[in-house]
């Protein structure tokens, strides 16, 4: 019985060995650059990237009012209705998006 | 090419100077004097909107959960102390928000490439950041009291040389604030300020003709974003750690050069 016993405790004692070496060196790292890298899930990423779409989108938008030559100005081009009124709400309505993807569970 | 590179290191910037207590505006004007107006391209207003909207949403990205929590019962009984931190970051905005709006052609004139200025509030950056590392008994919360004299803090640090999260977070730390509330409260108080004075700025139709390449501005905007995440997280833990003497060397080593500057020439 006594014999029985040494040997079971040996098994054992090398079993526990291997398992925790194999999991601190590789599942542990898995487990926590993954707790790292998966801050948000796939929908807050996508609507991240809507809401970044958006703002770029807007920035586009508003580039331009060059007028075609030094002698020339035209306020319709400088202050046009894409430049001073559809590109600003845009560009809000992206960092709405990106605030909603942010908080959104 | 040139430009992409130019709008990354305007977004490093952005991101480094939105967090770490060494004064943008301070270090700006500084390169005026030793480079010449003319040698610096003033970034174009939707630049500067894109790289402040970049660090805007790395502050949020950093303290998503304490504004979730804080944002949770605004409406119920139980959510006092959540109103309550609310008003208290609404009562910490006002002295900015009269002193930007009241006095915007005053605080124009300051920006004059005024050495002795920029040195002078550099070193008060410097002896503020000093005086936090040393501060204990570090344990109160943040009161109506608190926040006005912090908000007044942010307000002063409109003057070129004093760096706004430094001068928020060591005033909070010497009137006892925990050192970590003292960082929220620093970088949540700014957020809505942010966002106010980049949807004034994009609605009062105060445009001028802009070629900015879409792309430099997508550069700049993530270079400002990823630092910011960074930059925060590290602030955080500086001020935590009480590690701000370093930037408070680095200020008054930049101070005195400004001042000696100042009388040399």
């Amino acid at each position: 019985m006594a014999n029985k016993k040494k040997k079971v405790v040996v098994t054992a004692s090398k079993e526990k060995k291997t398992v925790k070496a194999t999991v601190s060196k590789s599942q542990r790292i898995d487990q926590s650059s993954n707790q790292r890298v998966l801050v948000f899930n796939k929908s807050n990423y996508l609507l991240m990237l809507a809401g970044l779409a958006l703002i770029f989108l807007g920035l586009l938008l508003m580039t331009g009012g060059k007028m075609p030559s030094p002698d020339v100005w035209d306020d319709n081009i400088i202050y046009s209705t894409r430049r001073t009124l559809i590109a600003p709400i845009l560009i809000l309505a992206g960092l709405a998006v990106e605030f909603f993807a942010i908080f959104r569970k | 090419m040139f430009e992409l590179i130019e709008a990354i290191i305007l977004g490093v910037i952005q991101g480094l100077t939105e967090f770490l207590p060494v004064s943008s505006s301070g270090h700006l004007e500084i390169a005026k004097v030793l480079l010449g107006d003319d040698s610096l391209n003033e970034e174009s207003m939707l630049m500067t909107v894109s790289l402040h909207a970049a660090t805007a949403l790395s502050t949020i990205i950093v303290f998503r959960h304490d504004i979730k929590d804080l944002s949770k019962h605004l409406i119920r009984p139980e959510g006092k102390t959540n109103r309550s931190f609310w008003m208290l970051i609404v009562i910490s905005m006002i002295p900015a928000v009269i002193i930007g709006l009241g006095f915007e052609s005053q605080i124009e004139q300051l920006f004059s490439r005024n050495m002795l200025l920029v040195g002078s509030m550099l070193l008060l950056t410097a002896i503020l950041l000093y005086f936090a590392d040393m501060a204990k008994n570090t344990v109160k919360k943040v009161g109506v009291k608190e926040a006005i004299i912090i908000g007044l803090a942010q307000a002063i640090a409109i003057l070129p040389g004093i760096s706004r999260s430094g001068a928020t977070i060591s005033s909070s730390v010497l009137l006892g604030i925990d050192r970590e509330a003292s960082a929220r409260f620093s970088f949540l108080m700014v957020i809505p300020l942010i966002f106010g004075k980049m949807a004034k700025d994009l609605l009062d139709g105060s445009f001028s003709n802009y070629d900015e390449s879409i792309l430099a501005l997508i550069c700049g905007f993530i270079a400002a974003f990823v630092t910011g995440i960074l930059a925060c997280k590290l602030m955080i833990r500086l001020v935590k750690s009480s590690q701000l003497k370093y930037f408070s060397w680095y200020c008054s080593l930049i101070g005195i050069i400004a001042i000696i500057y100042h009388f040399a020439s």
